[in-house]
């Protein structure tokens, strides 16, 4: 691992650069923060193990002590999008070869693309939290029911979770047993969440009815088998319902237009209403106020997917709350305070759009480093999954599946030979050169998974 | 108001027409029929060119107000001394002189003659040429005077079309109307050269050249196209159709090769209403006794779907032998129109479709009064401002719709005849059912139903607001309200 140790710059040591630091330090690579706010900074000195520079942009002498020479990633997320332009062309001219990810939120800034594919941002990765909510609303929303979802592989593999039901067929029978009466083989349990606990299941696991399960999903499955098995009932035609029609409630009604999908957004300003109704073409534009009874009680209905996402987190969370009770079939809400969000699943709103983790989502899968070709958090990364490359040589290079024997906390998804996609099983035998996804339970368990895709692991 | 100007603008319309005038009075010559009609009738309107030089010095400076007082003078000189010739030949009195030039030049196609083919070949020359000089007005119009009077909110969409090339045609009045003029004789000489070429004689093919691509539907035989082989009825047709598409998208498609144009909202309605309607009445020309092959049942079907739609006016079968309703039908499938920036007649393709987009939203905020609804074409929110024009221009077409039915019964035309000639003429199509159906003419309408239906091709054609904004008192005394200069009959054109 030595050799592979990279130095990370982190600009912005808020929610978000502390949450990417976390998950970089797990991968065993060196971390320096550059942060303004004193009491940040003191935050972070006690709770991680970090070089942290106390400093500003206009601040030639913090910048040199972080020394952005030698970093092999620059990653700039403060709050500020001002700041985050200025920071990524001072790294950039500092630091010519580095990989430099920014968080911009303007979307017209990340529109004007002739600023940022050319010219000196050009090699600049730039994530938009909102864009990166969007497309988590739009991974869920492709599942029905699914409280979240992660791609891999331009979508040929997905893992989505979803929480088991009363009427589930699986609850209270060990995994091997009921590995049958799955609709299809290719269905793979990768992951279990009971009561705050996280695991990831064997054959001798035995699940339960509220259990918070993560499932691969292969390309052309049949959704309503899957939706059966956890007692869950599928919709054909299930009614889109936006509450709050803002950048973010606009894309999604738009992205859903896209797919031949009709939504409802309801939005209580009525100039906006107008903007809405000009930008989208088949999409209901609502002037109504959410907290109106009679308008709520005609948007939530059983077949009703619900978004709430207003700017109140609050009213996003009550609403929530309100439609999970009177059945909606499935409520999506979001919410970016992580208090609410650790406390959302226990009442029931479990599927939950964060701009801030979505960001940090969206950074990460772009921060990859050494062999890791792609990889995604789950449950706010107690669930991490990782797509490798086979080194020749590896302890798997060759081997059947079932010798590899590996460790409690590391299961195999998926392998990919050449262009197929396999799901892996005791006889599979994988060769140099083939892709292999990989769930781990937190992400130190990432080292454990070198031990058998590197040469050196054998 | 500069009325100098207006004069002097009147001499040269005038003029123009003795340009016009002289390869009919060529023809009369060279085929040895009088040239005393065309003779006098050039004297006079030279007379009229020659107040042009009264008014040289006449300012420039003129206002869309102007412009509109010259449009309704300019169409009201136009027919007077295009109904000269006729006169003059002794073979029509003076009210079928001013009916048949009226009908000429708005493009409309009704005619009063029982025999076209008994008049000289000069005068039937004259009566094509009046028609293509009123396509080529029609387009002027448009581009000059039309873009003023809100209506007009056609041809700005038209230049705001989603596509490439954003800008206008061209950036001038003056250059916009040469291109659109360019285009229209291209296609004249193409029209001509495919006549001629699928059998007709050289002068017929010009002849209906002229009057295909000005979409007006004058013919020189009694039976109109039925009078040519099916090969010419096939190539009629589909010059139609290219004449009732916009010029622009003409331009679009020929200069800039942007075939984005057929995905323009009002191309796709007026080809789909061609083909529901031609599927329909093949199907009705199919169960009529004559007609009960294949290929007669389809040419007659679409043709006469075509002509309708596109305001043209020809027939090659007489469909007065289909039932009542076919009729009628046909007859309301020409209020429409073809596409906003051709030469046809009635409502326009745009303004119904707005029409009916208007009837959803009012329908659908019946149902949901919170739902939030804007009117689009292509895409684009319709101004609140064009939408009450498109409104109020089609409450208009309908009350004098109305009233000249009215009138029309009155002096003692039958309910389907006096209907159908006064859409038939508001809407410049050409025949209509009963009296007037597309084997009969007008000849049998009393005379002041025929200076009625003058008055009606004429409002129609110049779209209602040109010839009803003359009404208002204000609109003689701008000051004494106050007019801002924000208004667009203001503004300097």
């Amino acid at each position: 691992m030595s050799e592979e140790r990279m130095r990370v710059v982190i600009f912005g040591a808020g929610m978000v650069g502390s949450a990417l630091g976390q998950h970089i330090i797990e991968q065993g690579h060196d971390i320096c923060f550059v942060e303004s706010n004193s009491n940040t900074v003191r935050a972070i000195r006690e709770r991680m193990d970090v070089q942290i520079v106390h400093g500003t942009a206009e601040n030639t002498s913090a910048l040199k002590e972080a020394d952005i020479e030698s970093a092999d990633m620059i990653l700039v997320v403060t709050n500020q999008d001002k700041t985050n332009i200025i920071l990524t062309l001072i790294a950039r001219s500092f630091n010519p070869k580095a990989r430099i990810i920014a968080r911009i939120k303007d979307v017209e800034f990340l529109d004007n693309r002739q600023l940022w594919k050319t010219g000196t941002l050009a090699d600049t990765i730039i994530i938009s939290p909102e864009r990166a909510v969007v497309e988590t609303a739009l991974n869920i929303l492709a599942i029905q029911q699914a409280f979240d979802v992660v791609e891999f592989l331009g979508g040929k593999v997905r893992i989505a979770g979803f929480r088991l039901e009363e009427d589930n067929m699986i609850s209270g029978k060990r995994l091997r047993d009921v590995a049958d009466i799955f609709p299809s083989r290719h269905v793979l349990m990768v992951g279990v969440e009971r009561n705050g606990e996280v695991f990831i299941p064997t054959g001798e696991s035995v699940l339960a009815t509220g259990d918070r399960v993560f499932l691969t999903v292969p390309e052309g499955l049949n959704i309503p088998d899957i939706m059966a098995l956890l007692g869950k009932e599928y919709r054909k035609d299930p009614k889109f319902v936006i509450l709050g029609g803002g950048q973010i409630g606009m894309s999604i009604a738009r992205q859903l237009e896209k797919r031949g999908k009709q939504a409802v957004v309801i939005e209580s300003d009525p100039l906006r209403c107008q903007e809405l109704a000009e930008a989208l073409s088949s999409t209901v534009i609502l002037n109504g106020d959410v907290s109106d009874a009679e308008l709520l009680g005609r948007a939530i209905t059983p077949d009703t997917i619900l978004l709430a996402v207003t700017p109140s987190q609050e009213l996003n969370f009550f609403i929530s709350l309100l439609a999970r009770k009177r059945g909606a079939m499935q409520v999506v809400t979001m919410m970016d305070n992580g208090a609410y969000i650790g406390m959302a699943p226990e009442l029931g709103v479990d599927a939950i759009l964060s701009p801030r983790l979505a960001a940090v989502g969206t950074i990460l899968r772009f921060a990859r480093m050494g062999r890791i070709l792609d990889s995604a958090v789950l449950l706010s990364g107690r669930l991490n999954l990782f797509l490798v490359e086979l080194d020749r040589g590896a302890r798997l290079d060759g081997m059947p599946l079932r010798e590899a024997n590996f460790p409690k906390g590391l299961l195999m998804v998926a392998a990919v030979q050449g262009k197929q996609i396999i799901v892996p099983s005791g006889d599979l035998v994988l060769r140099a050169g083939d892709m292999a996804l990989f769930v781990t339970l937190g992400d130190s368990q990432s080292t454990l998974m070198e031990q058998f895709i590197t040469a050196r692991g054998r | 108001m500069n009325f100098s100007l207006n004069i002097r603008i009147l001499a040269v319309v005038s003029a123009i027409l003795v340009l016009f005038k002289l390869p009919a009075l060529a023809l009369a010559w060279h085929m040895n029929e009088p040239v005393a009609p065309f003779t006098y009738a050039v004297i006079l309107c030279l007379g009229v060119s020659a107040t042009g030089f009264l008014t040289r010095r006449a300012g420039l400076e003129m206002q869309a107000r102007d412009g509109v007082l010259a449009v309704i003078l300019g169409w009201a000189v136009m027919i007077f001394m295009g109904a000269l010739p006729y006169y003059f030949s002794g073979q029509m009195r003076w009210v079928d002189a001013v009916f048949e030039s009226a009908s000429g030049f708005t493009t409309t196609g009704s005619s009063i003659l029982t025999d076209v083919e008994a008049l000289p070949q000069s005068l039937l020359f004259w009566r094509s040429t009046t028609q293509w000089i009123g396509g080529m007005g029609i387009l002027l119009l448009a581009v000059a005077i039309l873009p003023f009077l809100g209506v007009g909110g056609a041809q700005i969409m038209k230049a705001e079309m989603p596509g490439p090339r954003k800008d206008k045609l061209a950036p001038r009045m003056a250059a916009t109307a040469q291109l659109m003029w360019g285009i229209y004789v291209g296609l004249t000489v193409l029209c001509g050269l495919a006549y001629y070429l699928s059998g007709m004689s050289g002068l017929d093919a010009v002849h209906h050249a002229f009057t295909t691509i000005a979409i007006g539907g004058f013919s020189t035989k009694n039976a109109s196209l039925a009078a040519y082989p099916s090969s010419v009825q096939w190539t009629a047709m589909f010059f139609m159709i290219v004449a009732g598409i916009n010029f622009v998208m003409h331009y679009r498609l020929i200069v800039t090769r942007d075939v984005s144009v057929f995905r323009d909202e009002e191309i796709v309605w007026y080809l789909l209403l061609m083909l529901v309607a031609g599927t329909f009445c093949t199907l009705i020309a199919h169960s009529s006794t004559a007609d009960n092959t294949l290929e007669p049942a389809l040419r007659h079907g679409f043709f006469q779907a075509i002509s309708l739609v596109t305001n043209t006016g020809f027939a090659n079968v007489d469909w007065e032998v289909w039932p009542l309703y076919v009729q009628l039908l046909l007859m309301t499938i020409a209020i429409p129109g073809a596409m906003a920036g051709s030469t046809t007649g009635g409502l326009k393709m745009v303004r119904a479709v707005i029409l009916f987009k208007v009837l959803g939203v009012v329908l659908n905020r019946l149902l949901t009064p919170e739902r939030v609804m804007l009117v689009k074409f292509n895409g684009k929110k319709v101004p609140r401002d064009i939408l009450d024009g498109v409104m109020a221009m089609a409450f208009a077409m309908a009350l004098a719709l109305l009233g000249a039915t009215i009138f029309l019964v009155a002096v003692g035309m039958d309910v389907p005849s006096a209907y159908s000639a006064a859409l038939t003429a508001t809407i410049n199509v050409g025949p209509g059912i009963g009296w007037v159906g597309p084997m009969d003419n007008f000849s049998a309408v009393p005379d002041p139903g025929k200076y009625l239906l003058v008055a009606l091709m004429v409002f129609g054609r110049l779209e209602v607001f040109t010839v009803l904004i003359l009404l208002l008192p204000h609109f003689w005394k701008p000051e004494r309200i106050l007019v801002s200069a924000g208004s667009p009959l203001r503004k300097r054109s």
